[in-house]
């Protein structure tokens, strides 16, 4: 199956080409741990001694290899600011940020989907015309501006007061609502706006076409042409942005909700191995996004030919 | 059915199609008298905390006692200079990518740009930045550096698909029959027709650059030595909760007019240019 | 009785493509069973009255007049899904590739027209699925495959199957060969004429392709600009053609059987929608052209002849008929 083992090498290849790059930057290019693990006032042999035992004396490829091979195994190290393992630290933080991301995502790029359906079938009139200006104005509407306006407004004693304005003690449906509205709420309004005009724009294309013509001639209503006719054909777009926005807002959407929020999720992980030049963390990370990306390219070639008959399997190229 | 003459035009579908270039040049004019107004100097620390509006200070002071004016002046400028030089560098840096990518298409230069694309996708962008910031912290545009880096690949994908699109075509196919040199035929013949998707993308970098710009200054990953609009936010946080919302809606405001107008004067591009976007 | 289809003055214009009108002042009855076939060059507004039919000409039209479907009168423009008289309607389309929705398979895509006449019939979805495929000529199998399987011809079936779906009186079809190769057409063509008879169909063939016309329709409607400027049965079109520009058309049909084929006839001139005049539009090609012609439109009862009909002052003569 060539074109099997082609997919297989490119997935590699983009794996060491990422790896590579936060090992130069986080790893050759990043801090120098020798003085902070040699205490005050070392003296210089002390010092090459602490580097030898770091591998920093190595050469670049063997350094790098060695790097590689850690990762491959899942010996991810200890965080260097909390002493913890990584990987533990991961598996605690990730299903919080899905908790706290998920939701949001999948209502905000439903809604998105729903206008961009009212706004394709009225293209051209007032709601079409409506909905495309809210979207201009929605999407230049920063996201700290509306996390800081929405938590102000519910969060605080000047406004409504309805939900505390930091933390996370999520145990059931209730609590998660307390905690998990207000961020949700921020993701809602930017996704809704960053969605809603590339939705509206795979849907007019559809609503060009001949066979939503026919459609219309055999009597199909709105719901009929939109849900069982336009729909399955725009389902390849939407599912690959939806997958493939998946990784970068998991990791850098949860950063600023998090950290503004104090939720800790790995968003909140980030940030402080951030200010704490914590590498460990920071390559798991890095590492982690990648393997996501990766892994939604495989669950794209095995989806695709589900949803478009025409599409042969493996024949995907992104 | 009754025998009336009916008819409807269709219409653009942004109701003030012009808003863009209005919106734009009143922020300018609002930059203009800022530059012009004698206002103190934006770091300058007074004993005059969360002052109200006076003449001495247009926009009040902060929790500091800086004068805001002075300091969303001096943010404007900083955003606008980021957003053009990652703009500029990133998207022609993306545009020869893409150029040399779709003229070799299936071949291997072709294969390592789209690798290397696919490769600088894949990295979470905050982190990037956040490890650029460190790894090169003795530059003062390490932030800079890190967004030109990592802009350009949308413009490659969209340069590549256009000039792949393109060279099908027969005055490309005629062009290189009478021998025109591949870097001739592509700037004489298909960059100007590939021009109105380039032209988009540089503006969809400058929005990504300056909103990037104000989130990473929000988090403390910006140029500390400046102020910025990320960095008046984030000032403003805790003082919006005791009630002083002047720094909050100064660079809030300001952020959202820039924003706003490059993505009306954006759109109404793409409407004119994309002919299935357009007036059917 | 009553037609099944009446057009009444029916005018219809796009803003922003001139003044010029895709089609003027049109009067047209169809009754059951009734096969009637529309020819003009491209750009004469077959289509246009075609969609004004089934109501789904472009937003942004200019209209007037009436159309009526079976004693009533319809919308001008169909609201997607609501029940009217149009139900009694159905279109196939030049290009059955595109026509079909390419993801879904072909069996699901009749399925859904046969549940939304369902209140019609007791017949079991999946009997009727099979009976209108039958009908068509396609293996029941062929429910399971998607659009792209198909050949031209196959998908122009599965369009006919649709509109046997739809239990349709009036079957509009939009040039449904022009697509198709040379063989293909011809069965397609004999497939139409069949159901035709046994669904006692009412037909609108919409072509260029004047042999199509010739094999399916008795009553044939020539259009130049907007206009019909010639009706009359088939035979007598085809035998003597009264209108110049009707003449022109049927000269223009090359024909193998001929020992020597001179020169191919052709109309001099184009059809685009230039000179306005307040006379006969045709007349700045028409050699048969006078004085009067460039002031004065000619009705289309120029003669006292309800057989054939043609808006003419200079028809050719009765005798004339084809070299």
């Amino acid at each position: 199956m060539p074109i099997f083992i082609q997919k297989t090498l490119y997935s590699l290849s983009l794996l060491l080409g990422v790896t590579f790059i936060s090992f130069m930057l986080m790893v050759y290019f990043g801090p120098d741990r020798s003085y902070a693990i040699a205490g005050k006032n070392p003296d210089a042999a002390q010092l090459e001694e602490i580097r030898q035992q770091l591998g920093y004396n190595q050469p670049l490829t063997s350094r790098y290899l060695g790097y590689i091979k850690d990762l491959a195994s899942f010996n991810l190290g200890l965080s260097e600011s909390s002493g913890k393992p990584v990987a533990r630290l991961l598996a605690e933080t990730i299903p919080t940020s899905l908790l706290l991301l998920l939701p949001g995502f999948l209502i905000g790029n439903l809604l998105a989907l729903m206008l961009a359906m009212i706004a394709a079938w009225y293209k051209h009139s007032w709601p079409d015309r409506l909905l495309t200006n809210l979207s201009l104005l929605g999407v230049s509407i920063s996201f700290l501006i509306i996390i800081i306006v929405l938590s102000t407004w519910l969060c605080t004693p000047q406004g409504l007061n309805l939900f505390p304005s930091r933390g996370w003690r999520v145990d059931g449906l209730s609590s998660w609502l307390t905690y998990a509205t207000v961020p949700s709420l921020a993701l809602i309004f930017v996704t809704v706006f960053f969605n809603l005009r590339f939705y509206r724009a795979l849907l007019l294309d559809e609503m060009e076409q001949d066979y939503i013509r026919t459609a219309r001639a055999y009597g199909a209503g709105p719901f009929a042409i939109m849900f069982s006719e336009a729909l399955p054909n725009t389902l390849i777009p939407i599912l690959t942005r939806l997958l493939f926005s998946l990784p970068a807002i998991l990791v850098s959407g949860s950063l600023v909700l998090e950290s503004y929020f104090g939720i800790p999720g790995i968003g909140k992980v980030s940030f402080d191995a951030i200010f704490n030049a914590d590498q460990p963390v920071l390559n798991a990370i890095v590492s982690l996004s990648a393997v996501m990306i990766v892994v939604v390219t495989w669950l794209a070639d095995f989806i695709y030919p589900r949803l478009d008959p025409r599409i042969s399997q493996h024949l995907v190229v992104r | 059915m009754s025998s009336s003459l009916n008819q409807t035009k269709p219409a653009d579908p942004i109701f003030f199609p012009q808003l863009g270039v209005l919106v734009f040049f009143g922020l300018i004019v609002v930059l203009i008298i800022m530059a012009v107004y004698p206002l103190p100097d934006w770091q300058v620390i007074s004993p005059d905390r969360f002052a109200g509006i006076s003449q001495e200070h247009p926009l009040g002071t902060n929790a500091l006692g800086q004068d805001i004016a002075a300091r969303a002046a001096q943010a404007s400028w900083h955003s606008l200079r980021i957003g053009f030089i990652v703009t500029i560098c990133a998207g022609f840096l993306g545009m020869l990518l893409g150029l040399v990518s779709g003229w070799y298409a299936g071949r291997w230069p072709d294969a390592t740009i789209l690798w290397l694309t696919g490769v600088m996708e894949a990295i979470p962008f905050y982190l990037f930045v956040a490890a650029v910031a460190y790894a090169f912290r003795q530059l003062s545009w390490s932030m800079e550096l890190a967004m030109v880096v990592t802009f350009w690949t949308t413009m490659t994908r969209l340069v590549r698909a256009e000039v792949i699109r393109l060279k099908q075509r027969d005055f490309i196919l005629a062009a290189r029959a009478i021998g025109l040199s591949p870097a001739k035929t592509l700037t004489s013949h298909i960059l100007p027709n590939a021009l109105p998707v380039i032209l988009v993308q540089f503006s969809m970098i400058f929005i990504a650059a300056i909103k990037a710009e104000v989130i990473l200054s929000f988090l403390g990953l910006g140029n500390s030595s400046t102020i910025s609009w990320g960095l008046m936010i984030s000032e403003s946080t805790q003082e919006v909760i005791a009630g002083h919302y002047l720094n909050f809606f100064s660079a809030s405001i300001l952020l959202f007019m820039l924003i706003y107008s490059v993505s009306l004067i954006t759109d109404s591009l793409q409407t004119r240019t994309d002919p299935r976007q357009g007036v059917a | 009785m009553n037609p099944l289809v009446s057009i009444r003055d029916l005018s219809v214009s796009y803003p922003g493509r001139g003044t010029a009108s895709a089609l003027k002042h049109i009067n047209l009855d169809i009754h059951h069973g009734e096969t009637v076939g529309l020819v003009g060059e491209s750009g004469c507004g077959k289509t246009t009255l075609a969609l004004a039919l089934m109501g789904m000409l472009p937003p942004g039209c200019a209209w007037q007049g009436e159309i009526s479907i079976a004693g009533q009168q319809v919308d001008f423009y169909q609201q997607a899904g609501r029940a009217s008289a149009r139900d009694q309607c159905a279109m196939i389309f030049q290009n059955p590739q595109t026509s079909l929705n390419p993801v879904i398979a072909i069996g699901r895509q009749i399925i859904r027209i046969i549940r939304r006449r369902g209140g019609l019939e007791k017949q079991p979805t999946q009997q009727r699925l099979a009976e209108v495929l039958s009908l068509v000529e396609l293996p029941a199998e062929c429910s399971k495959l998607y659009p792209h399987e198909l050949s031209g011809g196959m998908q122009q079936r599965v369009l006919l199957a649709m509109a046997l779906a739809r239990q349709a009186n009036i079957l509009i079809a939009d040039e449904p060969t022009t697509a198709l190769d040379a063989s293909t057409r011809m069965q397609i063509l004999a497939l139409l004429n069949r159901l035709q008879q046994q669904q006692n169909l009412a037909v609108l063939l919409i072509s260029h392709d004047l042999s199509a016309i010739a094999r399916v329709c008795r009553q044939v409607l020539i259009l130049y600009q907007g206009r019909v400027v010639e009706q009359a049965p088939q035979e007598l079109i085809f035998r003597q053609p009264r209108h110049p520009y009707s003449a022109g058309l049927l000269a223009a049909i090359p024909k193998i059987h001929r020992r020597r084929p001179d020169k191919l006839l052709s109309l001099p001139g184009d059809a685009s929608l230039e000179a306005v005049t307040s006379g006969c539009a045709f007349a700045p090609r028409c050699s048969r052209r006078d004085v009067y012609c460039e002031q004065q439109l000619p009705p289309l009862n120029c003669a006292l002849d309800l057989q054939q009909r043609f808006a003419c002052f200079n028809p050719r003569p009765i005798q004339g008929g084809l070299k």
